[in-house]
């Protein structure tokens, strides 16, 4: 088990709560919050995803 | 709550991804191939839809009169331009189809190739402007401090009114003006011409020019 993919999953959930949320209510806090701190925690959980899947294929894989 | 079908992509998109999330979490599978492609749906491709149909959502709903108005301080506008019997400028486009409910967008937009992005801009000078300075004050305190930030440009009315119709030329005004009007030397919401978009307003910034 991968802690980076964990904290990336955990990043991911709250990210989404974060848009879901600008969606079910679209008013100015929400709206904002899902395009700042949301997306920028959706691109930091991938950018998370993608290093660790890369340090993965070059054998590197970190320990559990 | 918006039902566009945008909106329910990206819920969609988003309630497949949490299940992604917490078949990995608990599952704690190995990281093999299928675990890594799942996690690329789960942490990439189903947010990213998320994102992106939830932002184009995002930008229509921030069109509508009812965000505008979701600030207390702009409520009255709101409620101004939504009132049947107001005989304000902008109650009465907001009459009109192509207004609706996006009258506040329709109208204080800017035009052109970069409108949207500068228009964009503005909302967020908005929304530092109602955090930090208008969020504490009541409604009486605030609506005297609330101006336009630069006067309201012919050039929006002039979208729809063209100046060159037959009908509107046939006003001696608007013929005797013409030239002040498009050089936007003369205000078409001017009190003296169509008035005020938001009369109420207009009241409490010039309280001696209506009590005349």
């Amino acid at each position: 088990m991968n802690r980076r993919l964990r904290v990336a999953c955990v990043l991911t959930i709250i990210a989404l709560g974060l848009m879901v949320w600008s969606i079910l209510a679209p008013t100015p806090l929400p709206v904002m919050l899902a395009m700042t701190v949301g997306q920028g925690l959706g691109t930091l959980a991938f950018g998370l995803f993608v290093w660790t899947v890369v340090q993965d294929l070059r054998g590197k894989s970190p320990p559990p | 709550m918006s039902a566009s079908p945008l909106a329910l992509v990206a819920i969609s998109a988003a309630g497949a991804a949490v299940l992604v999330m917490v078949w990995f979490l608990v599952r704690r599978p190995a990281l093999t191939r299928t675990t890594k492609v799942a996690l690329l749906a789960g942490i990439g491709i189903l947010p990213l839809t998320t994102a992106t149909t939830g932002n184009v959502a995002g930008y229509e709903a921030m069109k509508t009169r009812r965000f505008c108005g979701s600030c207390h301080v702009m409520t009255p506008y709101a409620l101004d331009s939504a009132d049947l019997a107001s005989e304000g400028l902008a109650a009465r486009h907001a009459r009109n189809e192509a207004f609706g409910d996006e009258n506040c967008y329709t109208c204080h937009s800017d035009y052109g190739m970069f409108g949207t992005v500068t228009t964009k801009l503005g909302g967020l000078r908005h929304a530092y402007e109602y955090t930090f300075n208008f969020r504490q004050l009541s409604l009486e305190e605030a609506l005297p401090k609330i101006h336009i930030r630069q006067p309201f440009p012919n050039s929006t009315c002039i979208r729809c009114h063209s100046t060159k119709n037959p009908l509107w030329l046939r006003v001696g005004d608007h013929v005797s003006t013409l030239d002040e009007i498009r050089a936007n030397r003369t205000s078409c919401a001017s009190v003296g011409c169509h008035g005020a978009a938001h009369p109420f307003s207009h009241a409490i910034h010039h309280p001696a020019e209506v009590a005349k």
